[in-house]
């Protein structure tokens, strides 16, 4: 017994002794074999180890006693190796192969057919200043998207006409909500504005093909607008500019925060100053006001409720290829418009998003002796379900959607007789819609989903399913592809006489996109095709019988589009190209045969720039636009067939600028624009006279033009805030 | 058109001329403190003194890798994870990689930040500071597309962290640099920032750190920026 007590304490020494020093070295490698530099390899529950050097290799000295351990490798995005070693341990290397993590949900993006204009994702072709700064576009969301590919430029309009798509087949949702008159009131040939300021929104998301099962009722591309969530800060705007003056106050607490703003425009001293193309009896002048109360409930909950309100009026007297030579439209509308959504997370990784949404949008236009009141209402509702658990390589949205709407009209062809006409229509329209983003593997993604709308208007029901795919090729570039099939009810002009004689409208795409993003520069090139289908078509010696109407119209789509951005390569300086080539034909409304539409152009081209120059405190912005010439249809030539005339090409240079600086001790941003700078002579169609003149047999006719020569901005904005940022985040008072 | 749309939009720009280089610096206070009572909080103590004296990127990156390794060492402290996120954070403003980089070293940051959150007697003041710390780092990033929303959330951490702790020296520091880099045409620059930074001051004076290993940095920071307002007002 004493012999073993000393044996014992002869070897304890010993066994000390050795656990001095070990030295552990190796290699660290990936699945594919290369060395993998970065990863901390050490003995668990000691501070020793060692990084990988450029060459995946290691080596560390421990001085832990001896014992059973474990080494352990790790690296970000890899699954942590680890293997037993007793101490004292063999000088043998040791050697590690990480394989990756089987990539979470969302590391692969489709990016096919969207552009994204927002802060927060590396790869959105845009951000929201962006939409603000584009010269030209005078802060119009659409306009600013218009300067992207896939788009035709249709000054006349100045709505978004999507690859070979009417105005009509873009639709706009707001916070998933469908808007059903995004764009203010207006008269032909006079370019619409969109309703929506782009300070409202923080994530916009133009969809120029192949979009999700979550959006529908657009043949072409859906505009997604998604507001902020809390207002940052407490702060009052005045603006003014020569063509509106507005006020805004925003208050922020806590949990909740409320902006009202109202603007007052008037074109009255604008219009006499500069040189217009047409006569202004009565220049655009309107009053606009919103109220925004955003409230976060709980952790993630969010309500909002956004209501605007607006009444405009004009009057312009345009040229007309009647014996009069001028035709007279006035316009009275007036808009109001409240959205109401709340999201918040349920249980077991569920969330909920809905919303409500009620508008009431009542024109009255006077060409001429005719007077024509339009009045639409609308009810839409919306609930979406998002299973969204954290660690699932997929997720599911379910959701349905309502729709109520009453569009009712008062035509009366001459205000002196008593004749008028009032069709009206009433639709009930119900959604479901199914959808799942997955992830297969650490390079492909995909989703998958499909949509059902029922129509009570129409009788009849549709399904269209959509797909998406996307694989990343590297850690720069990605391969997505979409396929899908859209419907669409008919335009309300159509509705109104044919309504129930008619069905959906139709189109399937398929789009491949390619994507290079890489330190502030983004390649973007996108090839699609697209097919339309029961197309409306009627006879247009007849547009008031509803038995000339039918869904016998077809047409199709092809080309390709290409953006490249960058934000590097020159300090200060942003800019992107885009280009979009187009082949496209339709039949569809009165085309006797398969013809180019008169809103596409063959080539679109957009150069965008901005620079800005920190010892002016300014940023000048310029805006090169190009389109090949739009078709349309010469009735002096016959001969030459439906829509074969071609209109001059569309050019277009804008300039802005915006200084900032203080004014009364706020902080202000005076900002020049000039849209067509050197005023080229675009025309955007021609009107021909009801008849030939009797003396040359000839129909008369006279050149659609822009309103003005040239659009010159200039305004003032002050921001009233708390003079010390410091204290901006101190409770509001 | 209709708002004030370009304020808050363009304003950001004026902040890429100051790029925040804000080095982490030696606090040589920690290294001293005296008698370690066992061989973690002598490691730690090395490991901290090593991290807080030195502005190598290279270095600073084995830092947040020991402090990982610590981590397995005692897996129920915060402060480990709390140091590698520091180590990760000072590295982006010390390193000339790419912004894309730096935000993946800063997603690591956030990720070892919310390890330290769930352990218990964390100092949820302190982890606010280090996450208004983050905020600073990813502005800086990309001021001009970045401050409208990373200052507002730099302020909200900042206010939360002296909530909590009125008497944490870092969250007046943290504020204070918002301010000194945020252009004085939007109410920064050093001279607004002067009065929060001497309040700093007074607050690191009365400051004592909760243990030897508690975080206890930001002082020589605060007093060379103090230096260079006297050299400034000496000119």
């Amino acid at each position: 017994m004493r012999r073993l007590l000393c044996l014992l304490l002869i070897l304890l020494p010993i066994a000390a002794a050795q656990a001095q020093t070990t030295t552990l070295r190796g290699t660290v490698r990936d699945a594919a074999g290369l060395p993998l530099p970065g990863v901390n390899v050490f003995l668990r529950g000691t501070f020793d180890g060692a990084s990988t050097d450029s060459v995946g290799q290691f080596g560390f000295e421990t001085t832990a006693a001896a014992g059973s351990y474990v080494v352990q490798a790790s690296l970000l995005g890899f699954i942590t190796s680890e293997r037993p070693l007793t101490l004292p341990a063999s000088v043998a290397p040791l050697s590690f192969v990480l394989k990756t993590t089987p990539h979470a949900l969302g590391s692969v993006v489709v990016t096919a057919g969207a552009f994204e204009a927002s802060d927060e994702h590396r790869s959105a072709a845009l951000t929201t200043r962006d939409i603000q700064t584009t010269a030209g576009a005078l802060a119009d969301v659409a306009a600013a998207f218009n300067t992207l590919p896939g788009t035709t430029r249709v000054g006349e309009d100045g709505m978004l006409f999507v690859r070979g798509g009417a105005a009509s087949e873009t639709k706009t949702y707001l916070d998933g909500l469908p808007v059903q008159n995004p764009y203010n009131a207006t008269v032909a040939a006079v370019p619409a504005r969109g309703r929506f300021s782009p300070s409202l929104f923080n994530g916009t998301v133009f969809s120029t093909g192949g979009y999700s099962a979550l959006y529908g009722q657009a043949l072409s591309g859906v505009l997604l607008l998604n507001s902020t969530d809390l207002a940052p800060e407490t702060q009052t705007g005045i603006s003014v500019t020569s063509v509106f003056l507005g006020a805004s106050r925003t208050k922020r607490w806590e949990r909740t925060s409320l902006a009202l703003t109202t603007d007052y425009t008037n074109l009255t001293p604008y219009t006499g100053l500069l040189p217009q193309n047409v006569r202004w009896d009565q220049a655009p002048r309107g009053l606009s006001s919103s109220v925004a109360l955003h409230h976060r409930i709980g952790q993630a909950g969010m309500l909002k409720v956004y209501g605007t309100w607006n009444a405009q009026r004009l009057q312009i007297g345009q040229p007309s290829p009647e014996p009069a030579g001028r035709q007279t439209v006035g316009l009275r509308s007036g808009n109001a418009y409240l959205n109401t959504t709340f999201r918040s997370p349920l249980r077991r990784g569920w969330s909920l998003q809905s919303g409500l949404a009620l508008s009431r949008d009542d024109q009255r236009v006077r060409p001429d002796s005719v007077r024509l009141r339009t009045l639409e209402q609308a009810l839409t509702g919306r609930v979406v379900l998002i299973n969204d658990s954290a660690a699932a390589r997929f997720n599911v949205k379910i959701g349905v959607e309502g729709l109520g709407q009453q569009v009712s009209q008062t035509v009366q062809p001459n205000a002196a007789a008593p004749l008028t006409y009032r069709p009206e229509f009433y639709e009930q329209r119900f959604t479901g819609f199914v959808e799942s983003d997955f992830q297969l593997s650490d390079r492909l993604a995909g989703r998958v989903g499909g949509r059902t709308e029922y129509s009570g208007l129409l009788g009849r029901w549709n399904a269209a399913p959509r797909l998406a795919l996307a694989y990343q090729t590297t850690d720069h570039s990605s391969l997505s592809a979409a396929y899908g099939r859209f419907y669409q009810t008919p335009d309300n002009a159509l509705l109104l006489t044919a309504g129930s004689r008619l069905g959906f409208e139709q189109a399937t795409h398929a789009v491949l996109t390619y994507q290079y993003t890489h330190a502030g520069r983004l390649l973007q090139v996108e090839a699609y095709h697209k097919r339309y289908a029961h197309l409306v078509r009627y006879n247009g010696l007849q547009p008031r019988n509803p038995l000339a109407y039918n869904n016998g119209g077809s047409g199709y789509a092809r080309g390709f589009d290409v953006l490249w951005r960058d934000r590097k390569t020159i300090k200060y300086l942003e800019y992107y190209f885009s280009y979009g080539f187009m082949d496209t034909r339709r039949q569809y409304r009165q085309d006797p045969v398969l013809a180019v539409p008169t809103f596409a152009a063959r080539h679109s081209v957009s150069v965008v720039a901005k620079y800005w120059v920190p010892a002016l405190r300014t940023q000048f912005g310029a805006t090169a636009s190009y389109g090949s010439p739009r078709r349309y249809h010469n009735l002096n030539q016959p001969e030459a067939g439906y829509n074969q005339g071609r209109l001059p090409t569309y050019q277009d240079l804008s300039l802005n600028a915006s200084y900032l600086t203080h004014l009364f001790g706020q902080f202000t941003i005076i900002h020049l624009a000039v849209n067509n700078v050197l005023a080229s002579p675009n025309v955007f169609g021609y009107r021909y006279a009801q008849h030939p003149d009797v003396a040359t047999g000839r129909y008369n006719r006279v050149a659609v033009t822009p309103t003005a020569p040239r659009m010159v901005f200039l305004g003032m904005f002050i921001s009233i805030n708390k003079k010390n940022p410091a204290s901006v985040n101190e409770r509001p008072e | 058109m209709k708002t004030t749309l370009l304020t808050l939009a363009l304003a950001a720009a004026t902040f890429t001329a100051s790029a925040q280089t804000l080095a982490a610096q030696p606090a040589t206070a920690t290294a001293a403190v005296a008698a370690p009572a066992d061989s973690y909080t002598a490691l730690m103590t090395g490991a901290i003194a090593e991290l807080m004296n030195t502005g190598d990127p290279a270095v600073l990156r084995a830092s947040a890798a020991k402090m990982e390794r610590a981590a397995s060492v005692k897996p129920q402290d915060w402060l480990p994870r709390y140091y590698q996120a520091y180590a990760l954070l000072i590295n982006v403003f010390q390193s000339k990689e790419d912004g894309d980089a730096k935000d993946q070293t800063l997603d690591r940051a956030e990720a070892a930040l919310a390890q330290a959150r769930k352990l218990g007697g964390a100092d949820e003041s302190e982890l606010l500071v280090l996450q208004a710390y983050i905020y600073q780092a990813r502005l800086g990033i990309s001021p001009m597309l970045r401050s409208m929303k990373y200052s507002g959330m730099v302020n909200e951490a900042v206010a939360k962290a002296k909530a909590l702790n009125p008497a944490n020296p870092r969250a007046y520091l943290v504020q204070a640099n918002n301010v000194y880099y945020t252009p004085a045409m939007f109410g920064g620059g050093a001279e607004v920032a002067k009065p929060l930074y001497q309040e700093a001051q007074a607050r690191f004076a009365a400051f004592k750190p909760a243990s030897s290993l508690a975080p206890n940095w930001g002082e020589w920071q605060l007093k060379g920026r103090l230096k260079s307002y006297e050299t400034a007002a000496a000119k």
